[in-house]
């Protein structure tokens, strides 16, 4: 860890707002990404945002030095994210955008008219819905060992740590979900 | 490029992709390739740019979290003052409980009888007001003594003036002139 993170947590751990503030403009843009692409939705992610930052004036101090901030934050944002996944299915009136079988059509693409899980004019070109849709096709734990590696900076080590599984089979998922979303997603976005 | 690998594969292409140095096979090489270029390009299109709102929003909500501290300890210095003020005021009412209840605020002290006027001056504990109120019950007291002592005696002294005169009128000598 690098003394000016250092210095930011510590700053935030005495309760110092500027000290958040720090953190919220250091790790807030992959943290909304990761629970954008892992929601589908912006205010999830946004909710999910300020629910995490309120939990880090709860729990920064419990947070050991010796580990990776980025790790510890993101196993926070992961778990937060595996929680709000299991509310909305629980949720009788919310379809589920996540099925369990990976090639089972979504229940979003069933009802007419349905609104689609990225907002139209929010996104703008920023976000492809071709992506979100493709992303939303795969297996929850592989959707999120997939965004870990990208939002997080995980290595496969690390993911594995997290998941509780062998690095292998974490590699093997990783793979397999890089090659459906590029059957989703069309050759075009393909180099191999 | 659809090569099947064993887990024990995975692990070794995981471990290398991870920074270690490790020996890969041609397949696994190849697999390696594979997995990072993919990622490369699924990187480019994965960020999201957020609205500023958004980050205002929830930095308005951790500074709300943080100053919320400092508003519960001043409730709660509140919530014990006002638990001291309960209690110290049940001691208080447990003291005087045995007081005969005040008398009501509006009690006419001119109209009032002696027990009334008596419960009232046991029930006061200010010295003021135990005063005022034992002021009042002296004069009440003389007044009345004095409205009941002149009633009776007045009576009698009068009958007895009106007898003397009406007596002195029936009875009286013919008045001569004074002989000088």
């Amino acid at each position: 860890m690098d003394d000016r993170l250092r210095a930011t947590i510590g700053q935030a751990r005495k309760g110092d707002a500027e000290g958040f503030r720090a953190l919220l403009k250091a790790y807030g843009p992959r943290l909304y990404g990761y629970f954008f692409r892992a929601t589908g939705r912006h205010h999830d992610a946004e909710d999910l945002l300020g629910e995490l930052m309120l939990r880090l004036v709860r729990r920064l101090k419990s947070y050991d030095e010796r580990g990776r901030f980025d790790q510890w934050l993101f196993r926070i944002a992961a778990n937060m994210v595996r929680d709000r996944i299991r509310r909305r299915r629980a949720a009788p009136n919310v379809l589920s955008f996540t099925p369990d079988d990976e090639d089972a059509p979504q229940p979003a693409e069933q009802v007419p008219g349905r609104e689609p899980a990225v907002e139209a004019g929010v996104l703008a070109e920023e976000v492809s819905a071709d992506l979100q849709q493709a992303l939303e096709r795969l297996e929850p734990t592989t959707r999120q060992m997939v965004l870990l590696r990208h939002f997080g900076q995980m290595s496969f080590k690390e993911i594995a740590g997290m998941f509780g599984c062998p690095l292998g089979t974490v590699l093997a998922r990783v793979h397999r979900g890089l090659r459906k979303l590029r059957e989703l997603m069309g050759d075009e976005h393909d180099p191999a | 490029m659809n090569m099947i690998l064993r887990e024990e594969q995975y692990e070794r292409i995981a471990r290398w992709l991870d920074g270690e140095t490790v020996d890969l096979s041609a397949d696994e090489q190849a697999a390696a390739r594979e997995i990072r270029e993919r990622e490369s390009l699924l990187s480019e299109r994965l960020d999201v740019h957020a609205a500023p709102e958004v980050f205002a929003s929830v930095e308005r909500r951790v500074a709300a979290k943080l100053a919320r501290p400092r508003v519960r300890w001043v409730w709660a210095g509140a919530a014990v003052a006002a638990a001291a003020a309960i209690v110290l005021a049940s001691l208080w009412f447990l003291r005087t409980e045995d007081v005969p209840p005040m008398p009501a605020p509006g009690l006419d002290l001119t109209q009032a009888t002696h027990q009334e006027l008596f419960a009232a001056l046991q029930a006061s504990t200010d010295a003021g007001e135990l005063d005022l109120v034992d002021r009042d019950l002296s004069e009440l007291e003389a007044d009345v003594l004095v409205i009941q002592a002149a009633t009776a005696e007045d009576l009698r002294l009068k009958a007895l003036e009106r007898e003397i005169e009406e007596f002195w009128l029936d009875h009286s000598p013919a008045l001569k002139p004074i002989e000088g």
